[in-house]
């Protein structure tokens, strides 16, 4: 008996230890939907374990379910075993974390924080909130536009040319359902090419006047291309991925989305046509960072950021760019890496994607905005 | 030795089906119960084994060996019974359906089985499936079945009406014979008196 | 001594069912009073008015795609009643499909640029497909017969046993002998009868069509949404002004699924009663075996296109309009499903099978020592009812707030728990309804035998009653298998299913992954009804 106790003990002892010695676990919030991008993250985590570190990617469905978790953990006063070490977020999710103080930070003292530009602004103001370090860049997006260069020669490059191709063209273009991300940066692309003057958006909503006039002339654009859209405007999809297959058959001619080597990363794995190639709007096209933070009651913030430090390391950045394993663009500046690793960058060329990076990158509007167009688009087509 | 004291057996709708019903059928007696169909034999018999009809009230005494059995399940009295339209199990043969009756199966047990089923004339269905059977082979068999187990109190719902005349015969002169040799108490209920020799008394109900 | 043992025993299925109840309670009670606590009159009616769109859609769509199956399901379980009673059996292999593959396989095939489309511009020539015009008319339309079409197979399966009790060859004779037609028999004679028994099964129907998800994202009209919908959407979201629509839409939802029992019930007895007061002497002997042949040939084609589309899309690597099969084939999502989801595939797999072990082995358990107590009988279909009732997302958000405001428990036996209280009514049902079917002599032989109830239920009960506790088991696997709600709000991506993989992988861009793992999701039930399946056809031979 007094034998059976202390095998027991001592397994429970061993049991213990394991768990500590393996505490190095890094666990990582992030959107699952996409095989590129989970291989990539596994990638990763091959490469963290000669660090002795392993990432988990816990593969969610959307971001707000983590954060509700973390609502939970700061109503019950649980502030040290957290069960997530490392988010993938940004925009309103961020303003919800960063107001609702769910955030460890600032975590911009990481090592490989030095090639990154302090002086961008679109990298420290997410949708017009201030980063203040709670958040470290990871990758950029920028909105462009992809069409069937065989159905289309001249795709369209201003709202007008939208219009006019929607137009001529019935039922061959749609945007994803509010309050789809894709779908909300579709408008607020839109948004940027009414208004008169940019400046507004970067201020809260609360500043334009009631009836907010550029708000009202998005309706008033919408409500006039909305009959010529895919099954005219009476259905949506229900995320910008729901429009490749539609594009590949040629449902859709147009389409819209926010990474720039989408189309070539799609081409290769077969998921559209070879034709297909990228356009984007010649005014200017909303362009965005995506981040990662560590919450507040991550039992493991060194860890974490010792993940965040690799993920924006020179080698990851260049593997991430790569739209041959994701295509997903750098947020380094080139101006502080060395020959050796700019190397790393060079640019496979693809006549998929965007031939040069000349359009202007417009900041995404403040995030009161967001809940503005979406609400204003409830109210007129709901 | 069985005892019925006081007993009542009310229907869903009130009605007495039994009304103050005693008697006492003393060790290896063997007593007749009949009376006109619908009158409550078949549930007093299934009262005394103890398997009520949940619409049915009941009330009254029954002693087994002059000990009060009424809280007992059924599997725990001493009471044992052959129903009218009998079952045998339908997942096992006919012999693991005889051995199935003994509490615990030995090889002297087997041998038992086989020479009562030969007295039978049924040896040869002794490894057959139950749903190959014929009517009347199908009774004798749950008999066969009953006899094995060696009851001490024994109650029989209308053994023989599946049979025809010759078998009928057979099988009552084997059935009576056992049933002496093991004095077992005994309650049959019957509408043909000339089922039954033998008795010791008749009730009527 | 035995008198207390039984006392124990009673006592303890009470035990179980009051520790059951009261959680429920909990839970609902949770969900009401953080609702209705924040809901004011004003706010209520308001949303009311802005929803009513959304209401009455849901509503409607619900209900009619209810009698739709009621009324599919009834000629097709004529038809193979007469006709080929065994092979009907296969339609349980049906019943395990899941539903999230069945819609997404609903939206190739009848997409613009999906299956038919593709066969018709054989003829046609086209090499674009049309511009499509599915406006909400036609999403209602086909929500409600994909809807109707999926609960088919399992109304089917319990409408045949329903059938085979009514013995309608002998009414038949003794009706066409008083000089009715084959359809005025059916319809006056047969049908008030079965639908009288089938309450139970079409309680659960509504119930599903009312707190199904995947149904209403998937295939439904989105101006406006179904309810649904809206409620997963304000759940999400960081939008303040659709997080204040949860309330109300919470309370509606559940009033929704009320009434519409209450509706459906209603519309039963005047059906009935409709029925067997008019006399439909129809002169002309139509045959009504080919409704329910065309019927069946439907569904049976529609599962079997479903199926393929699903297995060549898994296979293909592109595959583009106008080409009726893939141009390039792959084998790549299938690799890279079994290579990154194969321990959560077998995890899965372990935690249904326990689950539905457990909650089968406790309803055996309450069923065998209560079979004299009525009360408990009438309390676990309370129960029951009210976790069927209850529409899943709300009882979920429930369990969810229950659980972060007592952190007694961890997220695993929350996840488990949940996924517990989804099998319960299933099994609950199934079991008493064998229990039912059982022929109580048998038990008592053995009790007159003077066999211990414990040898008489395993060498007596068990055996006879096989079949019917692998299908329970089949069944309750399946539904387990396939829940998918728990691990999006009770643990929020922590704890997970295979299915829950699944519906991620098809928000992104492999189709042919996603649909590699629907039918890797639909392996193991699949194959395990299918061999349930073949040895109930030759046990019952």
């Amino acid at each position: 008996m007094k034998f059976l106790l202390n095998t027991l003990t001592k397994i429970i002892f061993l049991i213990f230890i394991y768990h500590s010695l393996y505490s190095a676990d890094v666990n990582f919030h992030a959107w699952g939907g996409s095989v590129i991008i989970n291989d990539f993250i596994k990638q990763v985590s091959k490469d963290l374990k000669k660090k002795n570190i392993n990432l988990n990617h816990t593969k969610i469905t959307d971001i707000a379910e983590s954060i509700k978790i973390l609502e939970t953990d700061k109503k019950i006063n649980k502030l040290q075993k957290g069960s997530i070490d490392l988010m993938w977020v940004n925009g309103e999710n961020f303003h919800r974390l960063k107001k609702n103080q769910l955030l460890f930070g600032p975590i911009d003292t990481i090592d490989n924080y030095k090639f990154i530009n302090t002086e961008d602004q679109s990298l420290h103001n997410d949708f017009g909130e201030p980063v203040e370090g709670l958040e470290v860049p990871w990758g950029r997006a920028q909105f462009v536009l992809i069409y069937d260069s065989k159905m289309i020669q001249k795709p369209p490059q201003t709202i007008e040319q939208l219009r006019e191709f929607i137009k001529n063209n019935p039922g061959r273009f749609t945007y994803p359902q509010i309050p789809d991300f894709h779908g909300t940066t579709f408008l607020k692309q839109l948004l940027y090419e009414i208004v008169d003057d940019q400046s507004i958006l970067q201020k809260p909503f609360s500043n334009c006047l009631n009836p907010c006039e550029p708000l009202k002339n998005l309706m008033i654009y919408l409500k006039d291309i909305h009959p010529f859209l895919w099954n005219q405007g009476k259905r949506f999809p229900k995320s910008a991925a729901e429009t490749v297959p539609l594009l590949s058959n040629r449902e859709l001619w147009l389409t819209i989305s926010f990474n720039p080597n989408m189309a070539a990363v799609n081409v290769s794995s077969g998921n559209l046509r070879d034709v297909t190639r990228t356009t984007s709007f010649i005014g200017g096209a909303i362009g965005n960072t995506h981040y990662l933070a560590i919450p507040f009651n991550s039992p493991n913030k060194n860890a974490s950021l010792e993940v965040i430090n690799y993920l924006i390391s020179p080698q990851s950045q260049a593997d991430k760019s790569n739209i041959d394993i994701w295509g997903d663009p750098t947020v380094l500046d080139f101006t502080k890496i060395d020959e050796k690793q700019k190397k790393m960058f060079l640019d496979k060329q693809s006549i998929h994607i965007l031939q040069n990076y000349q359009i202007p990158y417009l900041v995404e509007p403040h995030y009161s905005w967001t809940e503005a167009i979406e609400n204003e688009w409830f109210k007129t087509f709901n | 030795m069985l005892e019925c004291k006081n007993i009542n057996i009310q229907n869903e709708k009130k009605i007495f089906l039994v009304k103050n019903f005693n008697f006492i059928i003393e060790q290896s007696q063997i007593f007749t119960l009949t009376g006109p169909s619908g009158v409550g034999k078949s549930t007093l018999l299934k009262y005394i084994c103890g398997i009520k009809q949940n619409s049915f009230t009941y009330s009254g005494d029954i002693l087994v060996n002059k000990s009060l059995v009424n809280h007992l399940p059924t599997n725990q009295r001493e009471v044992r019974m052959i129903f009218q339209n009998d079952l045998l199990f339908p997942h096992m043969n006919v012999m693991e359906n005889l051995l199935f009756a003994v509490p615990i199966t030995k090889k002297k047990n087997k041998d038992e089985a086989l020479s009562l089923l030969d007295k039978l004339n049924l040896s040869h269905l002794s490894y057959k499936n139950t749903n190959t059977l014929s009517g009347g082979e199908y009774s004798r068999i749950c008999l066969a079945r009953i006899i094995i187990n060696k009851p001490s109190i024994l109650l029989v719902d209308e053994p023989f009406s599946n049979l025809d005349i010759k078998t009928k015969n057979m099988t009552r002169k084997f059935f009576f014979k056992n049933i002496s040799e093991m004095k077992c108490t005994t309650l049959i209920v019957s509408h043909d008196l000339d089922d039954i020799y033998n008795h010791d008394k008749v009730i009527k109900l | 001594m035995n008198g207390l043992k039984l006392l124990i025993n009673q006592n303890i299925s009470f035990l179980i069912i009051f520790l059951l109840f009261g959680i429920v309670f909990l839970v609902i009670g949770n969900i009401l009073y953080e609702t209705i606590s924040q809901l004011t009159i004003k706010s209520f009616s308001n949303d009311l008015m802005n929803f009513l769109p959304s209401i009455s859609v849901t509503f409607f769509n619900n209900i009619l795609s209810t009698i739709c199956a009621i009324f599919i399901a009834f000629f097709i379980t004529e038809y193979l009643y007469k006709k080929s009673y065994f092979s009907s059996s296969f339609l349980i292999v049906l019943i395990s499909f899941p539903h999230i593959s069945y819609c997404i396989g609903i939206t190739y095939l009848f997409a613009t640029s999906g299956l038919f489309a593709r066969l018709f511009s054989i003829f046609y020539g086209n090499e674009v497909p049309f511009i499509s015009y599915r406006g909400d008319g036609l999403a209602n339309l086909i929500y409600i017969f994909s809807l109707a079409l999926r609960e088919v197979p399992f109304l089917v399966l319990i409408g045949l046993s329903t059938w085979k009790k009514i013995n309608p060859n002998q009414i038949q004779q003794q009706v066409s002998v008083l000089g009715h037609s084959d359809l005025s028999t059916l319809m006056n004679c047969i049908f008030p009868l079965w639908i009288k028994s089938m309450g139970l099964p079409v309680l659960i129907i509504i119930a599903f069509s009312f707190s199904n998800f995947e149904f209403s994202s998937i295939l439904g009209p989105q101006f406006p949404n179904m309810i649904n919908v809206k409620i997963i959407e304000s759940w999400y979201s960081t939008n303040t002004e659709l997080m204040q629509h949860l309330n109300s839409l919470i309370i509606i939802t559940i009033l929704g699924a009320g009434v519409a029992i209450l509706l459906l019930f209603f519309l039963r007895n005047a059906i009935v009663s409709y029925f067997t007061n008019t006399r439909l002497f129809i002169p002309i002997n139509y045959n009504t075996l080919l409704i329910g042949k065309f019927f069946f040939l439907i569904v049976v084609l529609l599962f079997t296109a479903i199926i393929s589309i699903t297995f060549f899309l898994s296979i293909s690597k592109s595959w583009f309009f106008p080409s009726i099969l893939p141009t390039t084939f792959t084998l790549k999502g299938w690799s890279y499903m079994i290579e990154n989801y194969y321990v959560l595939f077998f995890h899965s797999i372990f935690i249904s099978s326990t689950i539905s072990i457990f909650s089968l082995i406790i309803m055996t358990y309450m069923i065998e020592i209560s079979q004299n107590i009525k009360n408990i009988f009438k309390m676990l279909f309370l129960l029951s009812l009210m976790i069927l009732v209850i529409p899943q997302n709300i009882m979920l958000m429930g369990i969810n707030n229950l659980m972060s405001s007592s952190p007694f428990f961890s997220i695993k036996a929350w996840f488990y728990f949940s996924l517990f209280i989804y099998i319960l009514p299933y099994t609950y049902f199934m079991t008493k309804q064998s229990y039912d079917d059982f022929n109580p002599q048998y038990i008592e032989n053995a009790d007159v035998l003077g066999i211990k109830r414990l040898k008489s239920f395993f060498s007596i009960k068990l055996p006879i009653m096989t079949n019917d506790f692998l299908i329970i088991f089949g069944v309750s696997f399946s539904v387990c298998f396939y829940q998918f709600l728990q691990g999006i709000i009770v643990t929020k991506g922590e704890e997970l299913l295979f299915n829950n993989e699944v519906l991620i992988l098809f928000s992104g861009e492999s189709i042919s992954t996603a649909s590699s793992g629907s039918l890797l999701n639909f392996f193991p039930a699949g194959l395990l009804l299918t061999i349930i399946y073949i040895r109930y056809r030759y046990a019952r031979m």
